[in-house]
């Protein structure tokens, strides 16, 4: 196996062992950057001298006997609003040109104190809302790879790096992990620091994680997990053993929820969805029916109205002076947030509680609750997807996973969407490693 | 009122602001996106909140 094709988990096991040498799988993964990203156009920019130099010193720290921690030697890609310390940040707008953070963001920063190796920004839709990053579904090159962490989504499935950071607000993580049929966490809010990323939605922004395996997603979190004084939406539960919790694998008990999602969903991803159950529930899982509570009515509405007044409130001295700079969707959003009445804003943020209050109890008859990860496979063409069936997990803040369960007809992933209750992620990734078991991982596009 | 006549409400009152604060040129750029937000604000206030339900901001307990 070429060093460019090993996951995280893999690639750290190797490095240990010292059967991989960190220079060795920069070199490899830059060499697969250099022949693919002219077509995929995953990366804004790459940091090539500073992996090199990180890499050198990795290998150098093996030869000691030292690791610095579970991700040593390991590179990773960061989605270009993430704050990376003398490299540039500029979220994919000319608002924020030449941008040079002198910080790293505390997920970065977490990252590399566990040995991992910064190999670059991933590209972005602009300030992480819907205008398109050039980047392309390596699944197919017509495609979008969905966003707005469309480079994090394309350089991982491209087998360019095996973690990627991206972020959630609206449903920025899960479904582009999705349409590039990856494994996508977006973990409980307040469980991964969100200093250093670039706002979006204070109560909605989620840092995320894509890799190509559940085990790979389970190391990422317990490297980035945890309460980060400097963020004031950090939670101060403390961070359990996530890959200890994939050793107790084990049929789940899984709430298929119907309503809404299959009936928002082609017929296509309805029948490769109803497949994948039936699978599930032939292995031994516990499959029934879940119900929605009222307010999901108003969670579509009640998540964009507080993205919009929020985007408002954190661009509004960029927008007064640089309003031209803007591209026509994140601007329009701005300048509508700003406008939206105080009443209304408040009412949404009491709808979030409320949605988060009703649905608790659903939640704890299951280990996880199972949807459709997306409507349909990624469209053709540059604008990014529906995000529609991650917004309610989005505004609430509970954790949902993807993993890939199948093909369309067209030959593009589809995935299943796991989502359980507020911090209860070693339940959520222990049934979606066992989900994964049964469906097999998923396979690797040929770009 | 129905749900169609409060966004049509909001509608004309959001491309008023929006033509006093931006212009009335901007105003006809926002036309879809007003319509979209006018639709959110509908939808937010037509649910039945819960009266005792206090809005989440960021401090949530933890488990």
């Amino acid at each position: 196996m070429s060093p460019h094709e090993l996951g995280l988990a893999e690639a750290a096991r190797a490095i240990r062992a010292r059967t991989l040498s960190p220079v060795a799988l920069v070199e490899a993964l830059l060499a697969r950057v250099d022949a693919l990203d002219a077509r995929v156009q995953a990366w804004a920019r790459l940091d090539r001298e500073g992996a090199l130099a990180a890499a050198r010193a990795s290998e150098a720290e093996v030869a000691r006997g030292v690791l610095r921690g579970p991700l040593h030697g390991v590179p990773f890609g960061a989605k270009d609003i993430v704050y990376t310390a003398g490299l540039a940040t500029e979220a994919g707008s000319r608002v924020m040109a030449g941008f040079v953070p002198q910080w790293d963001a505390t997920s970065v920063a977490r990252l590399k104190d566990a040995g991992a190796i910064l190999l670059g920004k991933t590209h972005t839709t602009e300030f992480a809302t819907y205008d398109p990053a050039p980047t392309r579904n390596p699944w197919n090159l017509a495609c979008t790879p969905g966003g707005s962490s469309s480079g994090s989504a394309a350089s991982v499935a491209a087998r360019m790096v095996p973690l990627a950071l991206g972020t959630q607000t609206i449903g920025s993580n899960v479904r582009p992990a999705s349409y590039c049929g990856l494994v996508g966490l977006k973990a409980t809010f307040g469980r991964i620091s969100t200093r250093g990323v670039m706002p979006l939605a204070y109560t909605q922004d989620h840092v995320g994680l894509m890799a190509r395996s559940v085990e790979d997603i389970a190391l990422a979190l317990g490297v980035t997990a945890g309460h980060d004084p400097a963020d004031p939406s950090s939670a101060r539960a403390p961070v359990p053993d996530y890959l200890a919790a994939l050793t107790r694998r084990r049929p789940p008990r899984l709430g298929l929820v119907r309503e809404y999602f299959l009936e928002h969903a082609t017929d296509e991803v309805a029948r490769v969805t109803a497949q994948a159950v039936d699978r599930l529930a032939r292995a031994g899982a516990v499959v029934e029916e879940a119900k929605l509570p009222p307010s999901f009515a108003a969670v579509h509405a009640a998540a964009n109205l507080i993205m919009r007044s929020d985007v408002a409130s954190i661009h509004a001295e960029l927008h007064a002076r640089k309003a031209d700079l803007y591209r026509p969707t994140i601007r329009s959003a701005i300048e509508l947030g700003m406008l939206v009445p105080g009443d209304l804003y408040v009412r949404a943020l009491r709808i979030r509680r409320q949605f988060r209050r009703e649905l608790a109890p659903t939640l704890e008859r299951f280990d996880a609750l199972l949807t459709p990860t997306t409507p349909a496979p990624a469209p053709e063409g540059m604008a990014t997807g529906d995000p529609r069936f991650q917004v309610p997990w989005s505004l609430s803040g509970f954790p949902s996973i993807t993993v890939p369960c199948g093909l369309s007809g067209s030959g593009l992933p589809l995935g299943l969407q796991l989502v359980s209750g507020l911090f209860t992620e070693p339940a959520l990734l222990a049934a979606a490693a066992w989900c994964e078991d049964v469906l097999g991982p998923g396979p690797a596009p040929r770009v | 009122m129905d749900r169609d006549g409060r966004r049509a409400e909001y509608a004309a009152g959001l491309r008023a602001e929006a033509t006093r604060r931006f212009g009335a040129a901007r105003a006809d750029a926002l036309a879809q996106a007003i319509e979209d937000t006018a639709g959110f604000m509908a939808d937010v206030a037509a649910f039945p909140v819960d009266p005792d339900e206090a809005p989440a901001f960021y401090a949530e307990p933890a488990p």
